[in-house]
C-alpha cells in the first residue's frame, strides 16, 4: 500500500510544484455526490441528476500559492448494491470526502458509517472531510450543524454545510481539503525515489487507457 | 481563498472503471473480477492468513476449555463464554489491523441486470429506412399509375400509347438485359422482352403479369380508396407464348381474379379462369368478346414486384377502414355464436322437463326459448341487411356474391339451430310430468328397500352397510329398474319410513332445501348464458342433494 501511496505524492513540477491527488466520493445515495463534484469541476448544477453507475472519473486542477494540485476525483455511486465497489475506489486515496443530505438524517447516520469504515480500512493518513450538503433547503433540515460538527471535531475530519445548488462551501470544501494535503518533499518521499516510480506508473495508466 | 480553480477536463467517465487502470469493464461482476485478479491488495493474504490461524487458535482454545470444564458447569456458561471470546477476538483483530474487504458477490435479489444496451433506435433506424423506401416506391407507383391512367393518347394506336407510357416511365434498354431478371430465361427470337409499365424494367411474357385500368383506377383514386377492393389480374397462361403480343393482344390472356377476402372467393375465380382458359382456346373472337364485356377493355403489363407493392398498399388500406359490412359479419358471427352455445341448452332443459324433474322450472324454459329466438330474429334480420347492401354505392358483382354468401350462411345455420329446438311442453304438462315422476320414484324405493330387506334376510353379509347399498341404488336410479332381479312392478307398497308426502310442513325449513334453491338459481344462470360443462355439474349435484333428501325422507 506503501508504493501506492506515493503514487499520488508530490511530483516536481518547475518552481511551482503540481502534485496528484486520488479523492473519492462517499455516502448514501442522492445526497449531492455528483451534483457537488459537478459544481465543483464544471460549475454546473442539474436539478435532475442521474443516479451514477458504478462510479465517475473527474480531475480537476487547482491552483493553491505554492503548488498546483490536480485533483483525479472518484464519484461513487451510492445506491447500497454498489457499496461493495467503494474499497475499491477509496484504496489508495489521499482524500475522501463523505457527504450526507442535511434533510436526511439517516444519510447522516450512514455517512457516520462510511467514516468507520475509511478509518478502518483505508490509508491511515487520508484526509476526511464531511459535507452535509443541500444547505440550500435549510429549512427542512432534520441534522443540526452542531450535531455534525461536534462528529467532525470528534473524528478530526474537515467539516462544511455545502450546497452544489447555489455552490455554497464547495470550492472552500475542495480548498480546505487541499491545503491539508501533504504537499513537497518535506511530508513526501525524496525525490529520488518518487522518479524511479512515477514513470512506470504512467506507462501503466496510458496502456490501459 | 488564496487559491483558484484551474484547468478541468471535460471529459466525464462513468461506468465500472478500474480506479487502477482505468478501464471500463462494464458490469459488476467483471469489474470485481478484474480487481480481484489484477490488482490485489498487497497485504490481503497475510491477513487472510493471520486470520484463519485467529479462529483456529480460538478454537482449539474453546476444545481445551470445554475438556477442563467440570460436569457442573452449565452448557449456557459455555455458550456465552465462547460467544464473548469469539467477539473479543474478532475486535482485537479488527483493530489491529483491518480485515480484508473483498467485494462480495450481490445478495441474489439485488442481482442488477448488468449494463443495458439499447438497440431499440438502431433497429428503428434501420427499419424506418426500410419503410421509407417502401412507402417511396408505392407512392411513386401510384402517381406513375394515375398518369398512365388518366393521360395518354384517347385513340387506342398502340404505338402512340406505348410512347407516352415511355415518356411517364423511361424504359429499361433492352440491351441491358440479356435474360429474364425474374426467371432467368434467355431472350431471343422466341422469348421477346417486354416492360413493366410502373418500374420500366424488362421481363419476360410468361412472367408478365396485367393490371386492368379499373383496378388500377381503383388504387389510385385517393377520394374513394375502398370503393372497388378488387384487383382484376391476368395471368398468362404458360402454353400460350406470343412472340409478337402487343398491347391489344393482350386480351387474350385470360382472366386471373383474386381477392384477398376470403380463399372461398379464390376458389371460385379460379373456376371461373379455368372456364376462360378453355374458351380462350377456342378462338380469338370470343376472347374479344369477353374483353369487351368488360367496362375497360385496356390493361396494363407489370411486373411482379410492382404488383406486390400495390397489393401491399390496399390491404392496409383496407385493414385502417375495413368497409362496413365487415363490422356486420363480425357481429353476425358472435351472434351466432351465442345462439349456438344457448340452443342446446335449452334442449337440456326441454328434455328434463319432458322427463318431468323438478330441476328446471317451466318458466326458466320459457325465457331461454324467447332469448334464443330473439337472438335468432336479430340474425335474421343482419343477415338481409347485409345481403341488402350499402345503398348509397353499387357494388360490384364479387362484393354483391359476397353478401349473398353471407345471408345464406346466417340462414343455414338459423335453419339448422330451429329444427333442433324442440317445442316447450306447457306448465300443465310440466306439472302433470312431475306427479307423474314422483309416483314412480316412490314406487321405485319401495321396491329397493324390499330387495335391501330381502337380500339382507338372504345375504347376512351385506346387513354389514345396508344403508350404503340402498342410498347408492337409489341415486344410480334414472328410470324404473330392470325386472331382472325378479321383483315385478305390482310391489306399490311404501316400506320406508316416513312417507315422503306425510311431513311437508314439518321439515321445509331443513338446510338441503336451502342448498336446493341455490343450486337452482346457479343452473338458471348457467343455462342462460349457455355453459354446458358448468350446467352438467350442477344438475349432478343437484340430483344428488334430491336424492339425499329422499333418503332422509323430505319431500322433494
Amino acid at each position: 500500500m506503501a508504493a501506492r501511496n506515493a503514487g499520488g505524492a508530490a511530483r516536481p513540477g518547475g518552481p511551482n510544484r503540481t502534485c496528484q491527488f486520488k479523492l473519492v466520493l462517499l455516502g448514501e445515495s442522492a445526497v449531492g455526490k455528483s451534483s457537488l463534484v459537478l459544481r465543483f469541476v464544471k460549475g454546473q448544477f442539474h436539478e435532475y441528476q442521474e443516479s451514477t453507475i458504478g462510479a465517475a472519473f473527474l480531475t480537476q486542477t487547482v491552483c493553491l500559492d505554492d503548488a498546483t494540485i490536480k485533483f483525479e476525483i472518484w464519484d461513487t455511486a451510492g445506491q447500497e448494491r454498489y457499496h461493495s465497489l467503494a474499497p475499491m475506489y477509496y484504496r489508495g486515496a489521499q482524500a475522501a470526502i463523505v457527504v450526507y443530505d442535511i434533510t436526511n438524517q439517516e444519510s447522516f447516520q450512514k455517512a457516520k458509517n462510511w467514516v468507520k469504515e475509511l478509518q478502518r480500512q483505508a490509508s491511515p493518513n487520508i484526509v476526511m472531510a464531511l459535507a452535509g450538503n443541500k444547505a440550500d433547503v435549510a429549512n427542512k433540515r432534520t441534522v443540526e450543524y452542531e450535531e455534525a460538527n461536534a462528529y467532525a471535531e470528534d473524528n478530526a475530519l474537515l467539516f462544511m454545510e455545502t450546497s452544489a445548488k447555489t455552490s455554497m462551501n464547495v470550492n472552500d470544501i475542495f480548498m480546505a481539503i487541499a491545503k491539508k494535503l501533504p504537499i513537497g518533499p518535506a511530508q513526501g518521499e525524496p525525490t529520488g525515489t518518487v522518479d524511479m516510480n512515477q514513470p512506470q506508473q504512467q506507462q501503466k495508466g496510458s496502456c490501459c487507457k | 481563498m488564496d487559491g483558484a480553480a484551474a484547468g478541468n477536463s471535460n471529459v466525464v467517465r462513468q461506468g465500472f472503471i478500474c480506479p487502477f487502470c482505468m478501464e471500463d469493464f462494464g458490469e459488476y461482476e467483471r469489474l470485481i473480477y478484474h480487481v480481484e485478479d489484477d490488482h490485489p491488495e498487497e497485504d490481503s493474504s497475510d491477513l487472510a492468513g493471520m486470520f484463519v490461524s485467529n479462529v483456529k487458535g480460538f478454537f482449539d482454545k474453546a476444545k481445551r476449555g470445554i475438556q477442563k470444564l467440570d460436569a457442573k458447569k452449565s452448557i449456557a456458561e459455555i455458550a456465552s463464554n465462547v460467544e464473548s471470546e469469539f467477539t473479543e477476538t474478532t475486535e482485537k483483530l479488527a483493530e489491529r489491523a483491518p480485515l480484508p474487504r473483498l467485494p462480495k458477490p450481490l445478495p441474489p435479489d439485488e442481482i442488477s441486470p448488468g449494463t443495458i444496451r439499447s438497440r431499440t433506435k438502431e433497429f428503428m433506424g434501420t427499419r424506418e429506412m426500410n419503410i421509407n423506401e417502401v412507402a417511396v416506391r408505392t407512392n411513386m407507383l401510384i402517381i406513375r399509375l394515375d398518369r398512365l391512367i388518366n393521360g395518354g393518347p384517347k385513340d387506342k394506336d398502340p404505338v402512340k400509347r406505348k410512347e407516352f407510357e415511355r415518356e411517364i416511365v423511361p424504359w429499361l434498354d433492352d440491351a441491358e438485359a440479356s435474360c429474364c431478371p425474374l426467371c432467368a430465361a434467355r431472350f431471343g427470337l422466341t422469348r421477346r422482352r417486354h416492360h413493366c409499365r410502373l418500374c420500366g424494367k424488362v421481363l419476360c411474357h410468361n412472367c408478365s403479369k396485367f393490371l386492368s385500368f379499373e383496378t388500377a383506377r381503383s388504387l389510385t383514386s385517393s377520394s374513394n380508396p375502398l370503393g372497388d377492393t378488387r384487383i382484376d389480374v391476368e395471368e398468362t397462361p404458360p402454353e400460350e407464348v406470343d412472340p409478337g403480343t402487343s398491347q391489344p393482344k393482350e386480351g387474350r390472356r385470360s382472366f386471373f381474379e383474386f381477392s384477398h377476402k376470403s380463399m372461398d372467393k379464390m376458389k371460385r375465380a379460379m373456376a371461373g379462369a379455368v372456364q376462360k382458359v378453355h374458351s380462350a382456346a377456342a378462338g380469338e373472337e370470343l376472347i374479344a368478346g369477353a374483353l369487351n364485356e368488360q367496362e375497360m377493355s385496356d390493361h396494363m403489363r407489370v411486373c411482379n414486384l410492382c404488383l406486390r407493392d400495390l397489393h401491399f398498399r390496399e390491404s392496409q388500406m383496407e385493414k385502417k377502414d375495413p368497409p362496413s359490412y365487415v363490422q356486420q359479419y363480425e357481429f353476425l358471427k358472435e351472434m351466432i355464436e351465442e345462439v349456438k352455445n344457448l340452443v342446446p341448452t335449452y334442449v337440456r332443459v326441454v328434455v328434463s322437463l319432458n322427463n318431468g324433474e323438478s330441476v328446471y322450472t317451466h318458466k326458466h324454459g320459457e325465457d331461454l326459448r324467447t332469448k334464443c329466438l330473439e337472438i335468432q330474429k336479430n340474425i335474421d334480420v343482419l343477415s338481409k341487411r347485409i345481403a341488402e347492401g350499402a345503398d348509397d354505392k353499387p357494388d360490384s358483382a364479387k362484393e354483391q356474391q359476397l353478401r349473398k354468401n353471407i345471408r345464406l350462411s346466417a340462414v343455414q345455420s338459423l335453419q339448422g339451430l330451429i329444427g333442433q329446438m324442440e317445442s316447450l311442453p306447457t306448465a300443465e304438462e310440466c306439472a302433470n310430468r312431475i306427479v307423474k315422476r314422483k309416483e314412480r320414484r316412490v314406487k321405485d324405493f319401495g321396491r329397493v328397500n324390499r330387495t335391501v330387506m330381502k337380500m339382507s334376510n338372504s345375504m347376512p353379509q351385506l346387513m354389514a352397510q345396508p344403508h350404503l347399498n340402498s342410498t347408492s341404488s337409489v341415486s344410480s336410479l334414472g328410470g324404473p329398474p330392470s325386472v331382472d332381479d325378479g321383483w315385478s312392478a305390482e310391489d306399490n307398497d311404501l316400506v320406508f319410513e316416513p312417507s315422503p308426502f306425510e311431513d311437508d310442513t314439518i321439515k321445509t325449513d331443513h338446510p338441503l332445501y336451502e342448498q336446493r334453491e341455490q343450486l337452482r338459481k346457479f343452473l338458471f344462470q348457467a343455462s342462460s348464458t349457455g355453459k354446458m360443462d358448468e350446467m352438467d355439474i350442477l344438475e349432478r349435484n343437484l340430483k344428488e342433494i334430491e336424492d339425499e333428501m329422499t333418503r332422509l325422507g323430505l319431500p322433494c
